[in-house]
């Protein structure tokens, strides 16, 4: 069985392997430490 | 043993409720801090000190990795005691190994060594099996999940 995971998956599974960050903005932070495009 | 740490009636209540799950918000902190009815910054001090004291080892998601392809075994090796350190380190060096434990049965079970695998494939497992039975010359005993029946982890941890 495959979860169908795509490349950006991927890689914010691997960003949050060592946890959240304790920053007021943890996703934010994730978005800016993966270059994924923050959609606003 | 080592030394309890001292816990609040806070932290406890902050452990007791980021175990029910966390907020994808764009204020997760703060949503959670409101509930408890302290400061986001109290709540991010306090989890990064339960952090720094290894009262918790980690802090975010946990994914199910057979969900997204991946797999998760059970194994284990009966490891001599002359050579319990050796396999040891051949073990814990592969990144594969997601936890390992001592383990001993008083009912005769040869199996000492017990540890779980994790891998982004079913290949990936067969191939750490392959180097550790390589490295350490012991067979490793695969213990593959036929059935999931009941998956929950919540501890309560109130005074």
């Amino acid at each position: 069985m495959t979860g169908g995971l795509d490349p950006i998956d991927r890689r914010l599974v691997l960003s949050t392997q060592g946890g959240l960050p304790l920053v007021p903005r943890p996703y934010h932070q994730l978005a800016e430490r993966s270059a994924f495009r923050r959609q606003r | 043993m080592r030394e309890a740490i001292e816990l609040d009636t806070i932290d406890r209540a902050i452990i007791d409720t980021l175990q029910g799950g966390f907020p994808i918000c764009e204020r997760p902190y703060a949503e959670v801090a409101g509930g408890l009815g302290i400061a986001e910054a109290d709540l991010l001090r306090r989890l990064q000190r339960l952090l720094d004291r290894r009262v918790l080892t980690r802090f975010g998601p946990l994914f199910q990795v057979e969900r997204m392809g991946g797999a998760f075994v059970l194994a284990a090796m009966r490891v001599p005691e002359t050579d319990w350190q050796r396999v040891l380190a051949v073990v814990n060096s592969l990144p594969a190994v997601a936890h390992n434990y001592r383990r001993e049965s008083e009912r005769n079970s040869e199996f000492n060594m017990w540890f779980v695998l994790a891998a982004e494939s079913e290949a990936g497992i067969d191939a750490a099996i392959g180097q550790i039975q390589q490295s350490s010359g012991l067979q490793v005993f695969s213990f593959p999940k036929l059935q999931e029946y009941f998956v929950e982890m919540k501890l309560p941890v109130r005074p």
